[in-house]
Order: C-alpha cells, then structure tokens, then sequence
C-alpha cells in the first residue's frame, strides 16, 4: 500500500515536472492569455465583496460597498449597501442587456455598457462585462518588460466597452499587472493598475485595481475586493429582471 | 404593532457592514446563528429628511382656476424611513414610509379686474399633516420561481420614462423628477419568474377612504351612504391584472391584460391591454415604447350643448353635467402611446426625449368648452373647488403633476452631471404639440456631502404662444399651461440621506 502511493507520487511530480517543462519552452497563445485573464479577474461563477473609492477632481473621495455574485453564462448582479444615497441600488447584467434598478423609482432602467459605473473613473462594462475573450481579439505585442507579456486587443463587436486595449500580464503567474484603454480615435482614455495578488478561498487574483482617468488627471477609482468565493450556486431566478429590487 | 416595531429598530443594525460574504450571509440568513438568537429578526433601515421649500407668483388674473387655497409660500418637511426585516432566507417584510409636515402662506384671489388681492391665511386640508405609506408589504418566496407578495408596492411594468399610460395603478409620478414618486397601491401579487420570462397576476382593491394618507375602507363601501354621495355604491371596486414578461432578442417585452370595475376611474367590467418594448439600438440608442389599448374613456369631457346653453332647463346641475365622462360606454378605440429613446454623450450628458399621444385627449372644440366651463364654474361660490382638488390621495406631494388634456406631447430632459465633480445640471420640457404651451423646469443639483443633496428648481410656463389658443369667453385666450395659477414657480430642495 506505502509503495502505491509512492509510486502514484512519483508519476504525479515526474508529470507535473513534464508540464512545467512544456510550458516554460513555450509562451501560451493569446487566446489562452486572454482566457486567464478572464478566468482570474472573472469567473466562471463567483461572489464577492467589493469596495469602489472614487477619488476626485478636488482631492474628495466617494466609497460605494456593493456585492457582485456572477452565474452561468455572464450574468451578473450587483447590490449596494453603502453610500446610504446608494443604498438598496441594484445592478444586473444578463448577456448583452444590463440594468439598474433605482429604489426611488422603485423599477428597473435599462443602462448602456459605457455609461459610467456611479459616477466613477469604471464604465458598467468594467464592472459587469469582463468576458475579454468574447468581447475582443487579441495579439502579441511588444511589452517592453522581458518578465511581462503584452496583449493588444482589438474589439469585436460595438458593443465592447473600448475600441482597444493593451494589457501586460506578468510570465510568472500570468497574473494582469496593467492596461490602457483606447478610444477608435487612438487616444488613451483610461489606465489600470493591478496591484495586491490575494488568496482568496484558493482563487489568486489582484485585490486591488486602480482605475485612472486619463483626460481628468486628479480622477481615478479604486476597487479593492474584500472576499471572494468561486463555484457558488445561485438560482437562475436571481439573474432575472423582476427579481430586482425584491 | 407599535410595540412590536420598537424592538425592529433596536436590532437595526446594519446589516451589511461586514466586511466578508460569510459574515454578510450570516447576518441575513441566520442560519450559523445560535438558537435563541434566531427569533430576532434581522433588519436593515435607512431613509432620508427632506425638505423642500418654494415661492409661487400667484397670478389669479391668468387662469379660469381658482388660486384662494395655492399658498405663495409652501415648505413640505418629509421624514422618510425604510425598513428591511429578513423573515427567515424566504420572506422579508419591507416599509417605506414618510411622515409630512406642511405649510402654506401668502394667498392670492383674483381681484374682478384681471389683478390679485390677498387673501387671509385659512386651513387648506391638502396642506395638512399626513402619513404617506409608499410601500408596506410582505414577499414570500417557496420556491426560487414562485412569489407571493400581499400589501403596499409600486409596481410598474411599463417602460416609459417620464410617463406610463399603462400605469392604472400606482399615483402618478412626476416628469420633471420621474425618481420621485415612490408611492405605490394595495395589491396582492402571485409571480413566476422563470429565467427568460416571468409571469404575473395582479389584484388590487381601490382605496374608497383615507384619512391623512391611512386607508380605511377597501374595495367595496360600507353598508352606510358614503359621505358626500346621495347614493349609496354597492359596487366593488377592483382591478385585476395579469402580465407576461420576456427578454426576447435583448429587449424587454411587456404584454398586460387588465380588468377594472371602477377602479379609480369611471369604467365598469372593463377589459383593456397593455404593451411595453425596451431596447438598445446602435450600442448607446435605448428606444422604448408603451400603450395602453382601450375601447371608450374615462376622461370627463364638456358638454357642449350644456355650456353653451348654461343654466338652461338643460343644465340643471351645472357641476356635474358639464363635465362628465360621457364616452365611458363608447366603443370607439382610443390608445395612448409613448415612445422615445434615450442615450448617454461622451461627455456623460443624457438626454431623453419622448413624444406622448393620447386619442382621448381634447380637441380643439372640447379644450375650449373646457375653459369656458372653468370660467362659467368661477361665477357659482364654491363650484372651483370641486375643480382643484383639495384632498390629498396619500402619495407625496410631485413637484409638478402631468395631467394631460390634449392629444399630443413632447416630453425631453437633458441632464449633465458631474460639473465640478458634484453638480448636475438639468433641463426638463414638457411641450403640448398642439398648443405649444410648455412647461419649463431648469434645475441645478448640488451633491454637497455623500449624504445630503442640495437641488434649486425652477418652473417657467410658456403660453404666449398664439398658436392653437382658444377663446375663454371672457376676453381672454387660453392654452393648455394658461390653466396653472402661476407665473413661475423657484423651490429650493435639502435631502439627506442616512
């Protein structure tokens, strides 16, 4: 019996010793790239707890605390618990459609993917479209950094929150490092800065995003996740319109 | 009741000041909570004080309506709290409920000579205390695709933004702050979503008494005369509605049977159906359409032969003869329609516009009836009153109520936020096509602190316009926005939020 599994542990080190070879003689195309991103800032199905501070024009800050759990097939659904003016907000994105639900108004108001996420230096789609694999097609280029990659994506469909985007990812743990967001005109209108890499629950990723406004240079936005939990089971019904504001 | 809301506030605590998911999932669920601890209902409140202050120039020579009980001065005081309680991880209980002060002063009459004379302060039972219970009700949910709700809600399942035609339920928001108006009906609610589609039936019995905004006599009057009425109406009064909702091709589809008996309007055993449409076209275009297809109208219209022959043998009872919902049994089809798109610039400016058609609206001939009536209404002591409206329904008090007399509408608001990071500014038009009398409503809102928002309004009609006017009978010519008893109108609003 000791020998077995002995024997099962030299196979499973000798494979995996096999696989890290194979990967460190050759770079993963962009398409795998691409779907590590979207795998480690966006899950399949999680649920998290975020903060977004706003930082603003005249050095003030905004903070909203809102908790985001996606499902199957890219729906997601926000809730806000503070600022108390955003109390009792929702958001939802179900494929191509997203809402918001406003307690004032007591119904749901459809939203376009650009708008910007409460007033913030993130557009909704950055919060609630991160499927960088469906959305845009991406390439290598030339990252400056021998330890980092450089993706240059290109956007597939209009309804894709920027025309372009470059993104560095570190060789190491593939983990996103930064990124520039560009307008069709080619010029650079927002930055990220990845920052913070956590364990959450066994799931690695940046904790801490920094969002910086490009044309307004005092504004940018933070969004520091404070928990995360992947493979969560949640009823479809709750990715549906009418269970907004309920 | 009162006691047992005491200890609800007590335990209010926050729920979702934690600061991870298995401490927020604890708190609402309770299930890792210890036995003796699960009785406690776990509730989250929060609300906002508002207040909201404004001037009126009363001009009593400009309207056929009646200004003695519209104050000059006015300060509606709101005191609003809403409460969460998670009943176990199926059911909660929600209340949203406001508390009014108001004030009225400097009232103006119309002095015989076109000019205004004062008019001593006096009670204005609209501008008494009252409770506005906007939504008060319990949500039950057995299963993930069953849900049952019974109390107070705003329901709105049309898609229209600054209106809804199909809305026969809730108190009417206001177009110029459509986030406003929060206040819904009393109603029982069976729903089904499922993850494409949802199913919806829908009952709700009319409010047939309040006092102070607390209803006290649903659905069907008590075996006694009502008071006010020389009859007594055994009829119940009701409304049952079912919807069918489907994401279908990225929009969102409404399609809604309703049935009424007299419910807040003069239709009886009355079938009528409702669609709505919402989508986004050309990634930043969102085009909406809404209507509501009905057979005859519950709109009191003129009469005419009775205002025209005025206390004739024919017109015995002016006040309720000329005006009367005389097409209520009419089997001409009379939709009402909204459609408009909205769309967000680079700049983060939107603009919304939307074009309103109702086929019950007056014609030129009925809009003129109207207005001499409300001139003929003047001369009878008492009889304007019965025009204004002096009680209150239990809803907050809109800003400005659209209540559309004519057929055709432009309704357009552009708002550009984020001027020096907190200030949004915003333009808000409401235009009758026909007459092109408007209403203007510039506003300028201050986000001072996270918690407290600062808005300065201001209300501008525009009826010079010799377009459409008709003749008052009385040497005056008329549009739709003649009828306010105001030149302009500035309120200043405080809100803040805890």
């Amino acid at each position: 019996m000791r020998s077995r599994v002995i024997l099962n542990s030299a196979v499973f080190f000798v494979g995996l010793a096999a696989i890290a070879q194979s990967a460190l003689a050759s770079d993963p195309t962009p398409d795998q790239l691409l779907a590590e991103y979207d795998h480690t800032m966006s899950p399949k199905t999680f649920d998290a707890l975020i903060v977004m501070v706003a930082h603003r024009q005249d050095d003030t800050t905004r903070t909203y605390k809102f908790r985001a759990m996606k499902g199957p097939e890219d729906k997601i659904r926000l809730w806000f618990f503070e600022p108390a003016s955003a109390k009792g907000q929702e958001m939802l994105r179900v494929g191509e459609n997203m809402w918001v639900y406003m307690p004032n108004l007591k119904r749901a108001l459809r939203i376009a993917s650009r708008d910007s996420f409460q007033g913030g230096d993130f557009n909704n789609a950055d919060a609630l479209r991160v499927n960088y694999v469906a959305d845009y097609t991406p390439k290598y280029g030339d990252s400056g950094d021998p330890a980092l990659y450089l993706l240059e994506l290109t956007a597939k469909t209009k309804d894709a929150a920027y025309d372009k985007i470059k993104l560095w990812m570190h060789k190491g743990d593939l983990m996103p490092v930064k990124a520039e967001y560009y307008a069709a005109s080619g010029k650079m209108i927002r930055s990220m800065q990845y920052a913070d890499v956590k364990d959450f629950h066994g799931h690695k990723r940046p904790s801490h995003l920094v969002m910086r406004n490009e044309l307004a240079v005092k504004r940018f936005s933070e969004m520091n996740t404070l928990d995360m939990k992947l493979n969560v089971d949640v009823p479809p019904q709750k990715f549906v319109l009418d269970d907004m504001g309920r | 009741m009162r006691r047992a809301l005491v200890p609800l506030f007590l335990v209010a605590a926050p729920v979702f000041a934690q600061e991870s998911l298995d401490e927020i999932d604890k708190a609402a669920s309770a299930k890792e909570v210890p036995k003796e601890e699960k009785k406690k209902a776990i509730a989250s409140v929060n609300g906002y004080l508002d207040n909201r202050f404004q001037y009126s120039w009363i001009a009593p020579g400009t309207t056929p309506i009646p200004t003695n009980d519209a104050p000059s001065l006015q300060d509606i005081l709101e005191a609003n709290v809403q409460l969460h309680v998670d009943l176990g991880s199926k059911a909660f209980a929600y209340g949203d409920v406001s508390l009014l002060f108001q004030g009225g002063w400097l009232f103006y009459a119309n002095d015989g000579m076109g000019g205004r004379q004062s008019v001593d302060d006096h009670d204005v039972p609209s501008l008494r205390p009252f409770v506005a219970i906007n939504e008060l009700y319990a949500s039950w949910s057995p299963k993930p695709w069953l849900n049952l709700l019974a109390g107070k809600k705003r329901i709105v399942w049309g898609s229209g933004f600054a209106f809804n035609p199909t809305d026969l339920v809730n108190p009417p928001k206001d177009p110029t702050d459509p986030n406003f108006q929060r206040s819904g009906a009393w109603l029982a609610r069976v729903e089904l979503p499922f993850e494409k589609f949802t199913f919806t039936g829908l009952f709700s019995p009319s409010v047939l008494y309040q006092e102070n905004g607390l209803p006290y006599q649903l659905f069907q009057y008590p075996d006694y005369t009502p008071s006010g009425q020389s009859y007594r109406d055994s009829d119940q009064h009701y409304l049952v509605a079912g919807r069918f909702y489907a994401l279908v091709a990225n929009a969102d589809l409404n399609l809604i049977y309703m049935f009424t008996n007299k419910y807040n309007d003069a239709f009886a055993n009355k079938s009528r159906f409702g669609i709505s449409f919402s989508r986004y076209f050309l990634t930043d275009y969102e085009l909406h359409v809404e209507a509501l297809l009905q057979t005859g109208s519950a709109r009191s219209f003129p009469n005419h032969a009775c205002l025209t022959a005025a206390f004739s043998p024919a017109c015995a009872d002016p006040i309720h003869m000329a005006f009367a919902p005389s097409r209520v049994d009419s089997g001409s089809f009379y939709p009402r329609v909204i459609v408009g798109t909205r769309t967000l610039f680079r700049d983060e400016s939107s603009l919304s516009i939307e074009y309103y058609y109702q086929s019950d609206g007056y014609s030129d001939q009925d809009f003129q009836d109207f207005v001499r009536g409300l001139v003929l209404l003047q001369k009878i002591p008492g009889a304007g009153n019965t025009l204004t409206g002096t009680n209150n329904t239990g809803a907050l008090p809109n800003r400005f109520t659209f209540d559309p007399l004519r057929r055709h509408y432009l309704i357009a608001s552009y708002s550009k936020p984020r001027i020096k990071d907190d200030f949004t500014a915003t333009l808000v038009l409401i235009m009758g096509l026909r007459d092109l009398s408007a209403m203007i409503n510039p506003s300028v809102a201050w986000n001072a602190l996270e918690w407290l928002t600062l808005t300065l309004n201001g209300f501008i009609p525009v009826r010079g316009i010799p377009v459409g006017q008709v003749d008052g009978g009385n040497g005056r010519l008329y549009n739709e926005y003649s009828l306010l008893p105001w030149d302009w109108r500035i309120l200043f609003e405080a809100r803040a939020f805890y």
